[in-house]
């Protein structure tokens, strides 16, 4: 059958934020795409400029001030907190730019951490967690701790654990800032071939214009509104 | 996975687990220590209070109607007569309700000396008359101490009598087996110099019962203790019962003597028992109140943690499951640390002697071990609930934000 409705779409998405001394943040002014099955999107701005705020929103980790996400046609707004802790359980996958891998545990431990609420066999998910680990190249890394892995590797295990559930779509927000150029390409290589192997629908988020080389689509934002290529720019 | 990352993160943050652990384990072998002596010293001095508190003395009071051949001048207390009357008494007594046990009393005063016979087995004559307890020296008498008495120790002084010595009265001869002092025991008409058997007594009473030509019954009172369960309402109605029937059955009008203070005794010793608890359990709270703030600390240091896992789709109710996990485990650790730290502490301290009260006897009650423990888990629980759910009420983006 065929697909009627765009695997996500943003309508007039704002978010601010609400200084002490009374004023406005507008980190989101307007918002509208949207974001077909299997593509990968590539959303380049500034720091500052409302990435981080946008891919939170469409991470279903944040809800807007006003406007809609639409995820497979369903609303964010119509999903109270645990419906949308469903969403990001079962169907998004977030990348964060400083990993967020839990010191405590070791790698298998953090991708594990996942899967905790997936109905699935023990074999079944040690089987996906080296394959995903085996598919990143760092299948040896199984049971280091992330202070005994470079931050490449530290990298890819979050990759790992975002990717180890299987979503409709992985959100990653800067995910090669502060890395040496080769382990960041290396990593945007994985991003690549998992999209057209896996067909998983991808939205990357950077600072840098190096993201043109990997996506079908890049959308300019500046000061919480998109703008073209040229005038994020200046 | 809950438990596994709980006790990954209760090793991780070792010095704040540990402070937590200890806050606990203190609040209990405390509430432990303290319940623990205050119990054994209300059993104590209960035991004590006995001696001084629910028995009462119930005899026909002495008049001048004698009935021998010298008119008023008998040789019951030297110039008044106190009327004897049938040991079955004392059954009759001891059947009523609320009676714990009765005891047959004969006491008179002839040569200077007032002699009591007592029932040595009866309950009702050692909380009542005299008792081992009451030894200063010596021993106290059998059913086979015949010629055996126990002498007050005011008489011993001025006699200048010691156990072993003979004392001559009554026109016979006895030896002193014990020295006594009954101190606050009652004493119906006057204080009994010498103690002896009731048998003993009674064979002496009717020797001068026939010397002076009128009746002796078998004795003049009815020791009695009651059940020690009652208000003083209900040790009144007990002593009415009994005067009641001892005046039915002798037909003239009695009285009762007794000391009515042990209920009001054992109330100041209840007071101890209930300050040591509301003590333990202020402490209990307060280590509570320390580990809710302990735990606060830690919630707020993992915010951005608690943020991923919820990124990560764990539920507002995940999150605090897992803290509450780590609570539990804490409060767990605490609770059983401390029952064994108060059991040990107790121990040391019967080992040692160090509570100045005789036949102290400790006995931690399992209840209260139970008490502590799950008092220290429940205290974990509440003190991880509140800032776990008060972080899983956070947007995962604002928890990941704010740290």
């Amino acid at each position: 059958m065929e697909q009627k409705y765009p695997l996500l779409e943003s309508r007039q998405l704002t978010k601010y934020f609400f200084r002490r001394d009374g004023s406005i943040i507008k980190a989101l002014d307007g918002i509208d795409f949207s974001v077909n099955s299997g593509e990968f999107l590539g959303i380049v701005g500034r720091s500052g400029s409302g990435k981080s705020t946008l891919l939170n929103i469409l991470g279903a980790l944040d809800r807007p001030t006003s406007g809609d996400v639409f995820l497979e046609g369903k609303n964010f707004r119509d999903y109270n907190n645990n419906e949308l802790a469903l969403l990001r359980r079962n169907k998004i996958g977030f990348i964060f730019q400083t990993f967020n891998l839990f010191p405590t545990l070791t790698a298998r431990e953090n991708i594990e951490l996942a899967l905790v609420h997936h109905k699935i066999l023990e074999p079944e998910r040690d089987s996906k967690v080296e394959d995903f680990m085996a598919f990143l190249g760092i299948a040896d890394k199984l049971n280091d701790f992330p202070s005994q892995l470079s931050v490449g590797q530290q990298q890819k295990v979050a990759i790992a654990r975002a990717l180890v559930k299987d979503p409709v779509i992985l959100v990653a927000d800067e995910p090669t800032a502060e890395m040496d150029p080769i382990i960041a390409r290396e990593i945007m290589k994985k991003l690549v071939d998992l999209n057209r192997k896996s067909k998983v629908t991808l939205i990357v988020a950077s600072h840098g214009t190096g993201l043109y080389d990997f996506c079908n689509r890049t959308l300019f934002l500046k000061n919480g509104k998109l703008v073209s290529r040229k005038k994020a720019e200046y | 996975m809950f438990v596994n990352y709980a006790i990954k993160e209760i090793r991780r943050r070792k010095i704040r687990s540990i402070i937590n652990i200890i806050g606990y384990a203190i609040a209990v072998s405390f509430l432990i220590v303290i319940v623990s002596l205050a119990q054994s010293y209300n059993v104590v001095a209960s035991g004590e209070l006995r001696g001084i508190g629910t028995h009462f003395v119930a005899y026909i009071p002495a008049s001048t109607g004698c009935p021998c051949e010298f008119g008023d001048v008998g040789p019951f207390f030297a110039d008044v007569y106190t009327p004897t009357f049938s040991s079955n008494i004392v059954d009759k007594v001891e059947n009523l309700s609320g009676v714990e046990d009765a005891a047959p009393y004969l006491m008179f005063r002839v040569d200077n000396y007032t002699i009591a016979g007592i029932d040595v087995d009866s309950l009702a004559t050692r909380t009542t008359a005299v008792s081992p307890e009451t030894l200063v020296a010596g021993t106290f008498l059998t059913n086979s101490s015949l010629d055996g008495v126990l002498v007050n120790e005011a008489i011993a002084e001025v006699l200048n009598l010691k156990v072993g010595d003979e004392l001559s009265a009554f026109n016979s001869t006895f030896i002193v087996v014990g020295v006594v002092n009954p101190g606050l025991f009652s004493k119906p008409a006057g204080n009994a110099n010498i103690f002896c058997l009731l048998s003993v007594a009674q064979d002496i009473a009717q020797s001068y019962g026939n010397m002076y030509h009128f009746s002796v019954n078998e004795i003049n009172a009815v020791l009695v203790e009651i059940s020690a369960v009652g208000d003083e309402n209900y040790l009144n109605n007990v002593k009415k019962a009994a005067l009641d029937k001892l005046e039915f059955e002798v037909g003239d009008e009695g009285v009762i003597a007794g000391y009515q203070c042990g209920v009001k005794a054992r109330k100041v010793v209840s007071l101890t028992e209930t300050s040591a608890w509301v003590s333990s359990v202020v402490l209990i709270v307060a280590a509570i109140a320390f580990s809710l703030r302990s735990q606060l600390g830690a919630v707020i240091e993992r915010t951005k943690e608690i943020g991923l896992l919820k990124a990560l789709g764990w539920k507002d109710g995940d999150v605090t499951k897992q803290i509450f996990f780590e609570s539990l485990f804490q409060g767990m650790l605490g609770g059983i640390i401390g029952v064994i730290v108060g059991y040990l502490v107790i121990l040391l301290i019967v080992i040692l002697g160090l509570v100045p009260l005789q036949n102290l006897v400790f006995a931690v009650p399992p209840w209260l071990l139970w008490f502590g423990f799950i008092l220290s888990t429940g205290g974990g629980v509440i003190a991880g609930l509140i800032p776990a759910w008060r972080a899983a009420k956070l947007q995962p983006a604002e928890a990941l934000r704010r740290f």
